[in-house]
């Protein structure tokens, strides 16, 4: 027998919202990669036009937290997951924030020809791969997949590492399509921190699940 | 680090009201000049285990305690134990505020009277002293004549906190010492809990999970006669370890 039938509906109703929003970011990221892939410019215009909804939605999800917070005062599991979702929600706008600059650089990329094309299919799939993944972590509210994501991350640093002396070498060997390398380097910064978007939300999993405070553990 | 002191020690305590056992082997440490709050169901047996400490159910036929209650190490079980000076030392709040029908002054000037060898001069001093303790004396000052019971339901269970230290106890129990008060008067108490805190060890039995919360550095909760966890209250609040603890404090049963 339940006494917090109206807490329970609130929680629900805000984890909906979450995912709803989560499912938006998703989108928004596979688009701009798909953009950058095929150098469709509809396809970089869907996710600027879209990045709208999720920050409308971050601001509805924050209120309902906050209702919820000023309203049941929750404890234990009940509070973590507040905390949470809270965390987690800034982080989900920011992806759609990020997905939208990667669009924004399509336009300057698509007006180069450049001698080498960059090719971001590894890390755009780790990257948006972990991205989902957290997400679906938090939906669901699985540890053991949120602990798998943070552990991916380390690979996508190195990615990213080694594309800044790529770049150093293309623009020595091909300076006339410096823009496009620019915007490419701008991609992958993009695409980094979009893993640690992910792992940041991953994170968030966890302490709802253990109350362990896992972030900076890797410079400990 | 400084090492805890525990001031009160209970050990395998069980309680019968005649056949029925009400507690089962509660084993609980109470730190020194700390609050620990006591939470559970109605029924579960915290204010039955709080009764124990100053041997209070003792005033009802065919109740009983077995097991050890060390108090600094004395067991108070023990039926040698001096129950007038256990209970000056075990000061003790009712949910319900009690005054004598008697005035102000004399309110808490009885247990100085009764414990205490002290001149007229002597008990003045002691029930302003006792009164400012209560964090009562500014709004009484001008009425210690006037009967104790004319106080308002806040001020009342002041009136008896400062009747209780008048006793110049060491520990101090409240059974829902605010159930009965409204908010203000609540929070007016819980500072005061706070300010105690620093001379007495306080135990609270509470119903009102948040006031646990906000005042006790330790919290236990028990269920059905049985002490199911006990810790700091941050992590009871944030993370207890039992789903039961879990499912109380976040209202999903009681």
């Amino acid at each position: 027998m339940t006494m917090k039938v109206h807490f329970e509906k609130a929680t629900r109703n805000l984890r909906e919202m979450i995912t709803e929003n989560a499912e938006r970011a998703k989108t928004a990221v596979r688009a701009s990669l798909k953009a950058v892939q095929t150098k469709d410019l509809e396809f970089a215009e869907s996710v600027v036009d879209g990045d709208m909804a999720i920050d409308m939605a971050e601001n509805m999800i924050e209120e309902q937290c906050l209702n919820i917070l000023a309203l049941y005062q929750p404890v234990a599991e009940d509070l973590r997951r507040m905390a949470a979702i809270l965390k987690a929600n800034g982080e989900i706008e920011r992806a759609g924030d990020l997905a939208s600059s990667i669009a924004n650089r399509v336009r300057d990329m698509a007006r180069e020809t450049p001698r080498i094309n960059w090719d971001f299919t590894e890390m755009a799939e780790l990257a948006s791969g972990m991205f989902s993944r957290a997400l679906d972590s938090l939906e669901t509210e699985n540890e053991k997949i949120a602990k798998q994501v943070i552990d991916e991350d380390d690979k996508v640093d190195e990615l990213h590492h080694a594309d800044y002396a790529r770049v150093a070498n293309c623009l020595a060997n091909d300076p006339t399509a410096s823009a496009y390398y620019l915007s490419a380097l701008t991609v992958s910064r993009c695409l980094e921190r979009l893993a640690d978007i992910a792992t940041n939300i991953a994170e968030d999993v966890v302490y709802l699940k253990t109350a362990e405070i896992v972030r900076h553990r890797a410079q400990k | 680090m400084q090492k805890k002191k525990n001031k009160i020690e209970t050990k395998r305590l069980n309680f019968f009201y005649g056949d029925h056992q009400a507690l089962f082997d509660n084993d609980l440490s109470i730190e020194a000049n700390k609050i620990t709050a006591v939470i559970g169901p109605s029924g579960c047996g915290k204010s039955t285990h709080l009764r124990v400490y100053n041997r209070i159910f003792e005033l009802h036929r065919g109740q009983r305690a077995e097991g050890e209650v060390f108090i600094d190490g004395k067991d108070i079980l023990d039926p040698g134990i001096d129950l007038l000076d256990l209970r000056r030392r075990v000061g003790m709040i009712f949910q319900k505020p009690t005054p004598f029908p008697m005035s102000v002054f004399d309110n808490v000037a009885y247990p100085i009277r009764l414990h205490f060898k002290a001149s007229q001069k002597e008990i003045a001093e002691r029930v302003e002293n006792a009164l400012r303790g209560a964090a009562l004396w500014d709004e009484v000052k001008d009425k210690l004549r006037e009967s104790g019971q004319a106080l308002s339901g806040g001020q009342q269970q002041r009136l008896c906190i400062a009747r209780a230290i008048a006793a110049e106890p060491e520990i101090l129990l409240m059974d829902e010492p605010t159930s009965a008060i409204d908010p203000v008067g609540t929070l007016k108490i819980e500072e005061l809990m706070d300010r105690l805190r620093e001379r007495f060890t306080i135990v609270i039995v509470t119903h009102n999970m948040q006031q646990a919360s906000r005042i006790s550095d330790t919290t236990a909760f028990f269920y059905k006669g049985s002490i199911v966890e006990v810790g700091p209250t941050k992590l009871i609040f944030t993370n207890p370890r039992n789903k039961l603890t879990e499912d109380y404090v976040s209202g999903r049963f009681g």
